[in-house]
């Protein structure tokens, strides 16, 4: 791994760099300031998919088995996300939102254990690879349901108090936040369903049982069944909306306390 | 050697009632051109006459016989003469006087600070000299860089961007709340002119589905009828509530027409479905505590009025801006034709 930090530094430090270059344009409208943050976070993202690339070669298998690693994809997950965010919905400002909690993301990730907590013949399963790939991918849709639902609550404020200045030109509609949380709601409960899923397969054939004992395992029931609810709710007609934002913002921090808070110190160690 | 200037009235020194004299229509410039030219002897330039200007740019010989002629021509043609004449019709020569076509060009110089209009009004100007023969090399050369620069300070600059007006902040709010305005609908309650000269905003940025209601049921027929809207009793505009996105209120009514009760019940079926409303009406016809209600967004003639003045004030900050901008490129300019 030692040749391929160099990837995930320079990846960590042009994510810190785009992170300034995005809110420095969310303070002073200047189209270069966007045009550099987008290089930056471009080239930020060309880093880190080469040192995970070169993570999976040298593994022969997804980097997702340690705390480290996992992070690290989580973090990638999102940018993945926003890219494909920013180009499906023309948010070129949504990079300032999610910079800022990939770089921390990253900053975090390389002070998590970077071996394997678990045998590496348990990890070394397919059902192991795709749990973690479609839960991370999970992950990232619920991230850009709190940092969309953080965008509609800053306009939200800004309609509400008629503070209509310069921050109010850059963010996109209510109506397109929505729908863009909406949809990242739908497809993170997807995901993370199908993450679930993979994952309770892969424990009946390891360890010989389901969600026995496992914490972090019914935790993330939970966290799948509260974004059902929210989602369900959602669809139903009701807390749309700013009180389906705040909901959104509430669950993806349970979600980051679960991240940091359970998996990294309770489940690994109980498991192993 | 020759001098640029630039001899004129603008509304900063003249109002509307001196400015007009100075207007010259398309048809007739041919012949203004003729008579200025032996009554002064030029024979290049370009006149500028919109409804805040009149301005004439010329390159000339010298400083003193042309351009005292000029002014006098100039100064005549308009009805000013002695004090008049000194106080209203301003002259910028050199650098001065190209810094100032291209603040004019940028909109820098207009009433409304950053407006667009101006650029296609001296292109315009430009093209009529070029027609008649009036534009010759240096002339060209100069309109030709002032359209860049234009363009380079209304890039560089935030002096185009905001709104202008009642009606495009109102655009605007929309917008921010729904995105883009087609298939919204929007619902006028009394068919006041404030109202519909709003509603025809809308439908330029792309409303279609408009719905207009008055106390006069004949009367929400007739503006219908102009905005290709359909008319609704006023006892129904209630029901049409529950539909629209947009609800414009301008009635004459001496209480409010649309109360929180109302609307608390109203929002609930629409699940809490964003509902923009303008109260552009004196007294006002909404009760102003509906904008506390989760969803809704009421904004009155003077919240909008306000939102056009904060985004003038931003355009007026960036205006130091671009008026360095223009000095800057008007030295450079300066250079490159003495070259």
């Amino acid at each position: 791994m030692g040749g391929l930090i160099g990837f995930f530094c320079s990846a960590a430090s042009l994510y810190l760099a785009g992170s300034i270059g995005y809110l420095a344009y969310l303070f002073w409208e200047k189209g270069g300031l966007l045009r550099s943050a987008r290089l930056l976070l471009g080239g930020a993202f060309l880093f880190h998919t080469l040192f995970l690339g070169g993570l999976t070669v040298v593994k022969g298998q997804l980097p997702m088995t340690s705390p480290f690693e996992a992070a690290g994809f989580f973090a990638w997950a999102i940018v993945a996300a926003t890219f494909l965010s920013s180009v499906r919905y023309r948010i070129g400002i949504l990079g300032a939102f999610s910079l800022p909690l990939v770089f921390l993301l990253v900053l975090s990730a390389s002070a998590l254990p970077k071996g394997a907590l678990l045998q590496e013949s348990f990890l070394r399963d397919g059902y192991f690879t795709l749990h973690t790939l479609f839960s991370f991918l999970g992950y990232a849709a619920f991230a850009m349901t709190s940092l969309t639902a953080l965008m509609y609550l800053l306009l939200e404020r800004q309609l509400k108090t008629k503070q209509v200045g310069r921050f109010f030109r850059r963010l996109p509609s209510l109506e397109l936040l929505e729908r863009l949380h909406g949809q990242s709601l739908g497809l993170g409960v997807f995901l993370f369903l199908v993450g679930i899923g993979f994952g309770l397969i892969w424990s009946q054939k390891v360890f010989g049982w389901i969600l026995n004992r496992d914490l972090k395992a019914l935790l993330a029931f939970a966290t799948w069944g509260l974004y059902l609810a929210l989602f369900a709710a959602r669809s139903a007609g009701g807390l749309r909306g700013r009180r389906g934002m705040v909901a959104s913002i509430l669950l993806f921090g349970w979600v980051l306390i679960l991240f940091f808070g359970i998996r990294h110190s309770f489940f690994f160690q109980t498991v192993s | 050697m020759s001098h640029f200037v630039v001899v004129g009235i603008s509304h900063k020194t003249a109002p509307v009632e001196l400015r007009e004299r100075f207007s010259v229509g398309l048809a007739h410039v041919p012949e203004w051109f003729r008579t200025l030219s032996e009554a002064t002897g030029v024979v290049s330039g370009v006149y500028l006459s919109t409804c805040n200007r009149a301005e004439f740019y010329a390159f000339l010989p010298s400083l003193d016989g042309e351009l005292t002629r000029l002014r006098r021509f100039l100064g005549e043609s308009g009805g000013l003469t002695g004090s008049e004449l000194k106080e209203r019709l301003y002259v910028y020569d050199g650098e001065r006087g190209i810094a100032h076509l291209f603040a004019v060009a940028s909109g820098l110089d207009s009433q409304v600070i950053g407006e667009s209009e101006i650029l296609g009004q001296v292109k315009q100007a430009y093209q009529t000299a070029q027609e008649v023969g009036w534009a010759d090399k240096r002339i060209h050369r100069l309109f030709q860089h002032s359209f860049q620069v234009a363009k380079r300070i209304r890039t560089e600059t935030g002096i185009g961007r905001g709104l202008f007006s009642v009606g495009s902040a109102a655009v605007a709010l929309a917008e921010k709340i729904f995105g883009h305005l087609s298939r919204r609908r929007i619902l006028m309650i009394g068919a006041g002119k404030i109202g519909e000269k709003t509603i025809r905003h809308l439908m330029e940025a792309g409303a279609d589905s408009i719905w207009v209601s008055s106390r006069s049921f004949s009367h929400a027929q007739e503006v219908a009828l102009r905005l290709k809207a359909e008319a609704v009793p006023f006892d129904r505009f209630s029901d049409r509530m529950r539909e629209a996105d947009i609800v414009i209120s301008s009635t004459a009514s001496p209480h409010h027409v649309i109360h929180r009760e109302m609307l608390s019940s109203l929002m609930r079926e629409r699940h809490h479905r964003p509902l923009f409303l303008i109260d552009i009406a004196v007294p006002r016809d909404i009760d102003p505590s509906v904008h506390q209600l989760e969803g809704v967004y009421l904004y009155n003639i003077d919240d909008l009025e306000q939102v056009v003045a904060r985004s003038r004030k931003d355009r007026e900050r960036e205006m130091e801006k671009g008026l360095l901008l223009a000095r800057e490129e008007a030295r450079k300019t300066l250079r490159d034709l003495s070259e």
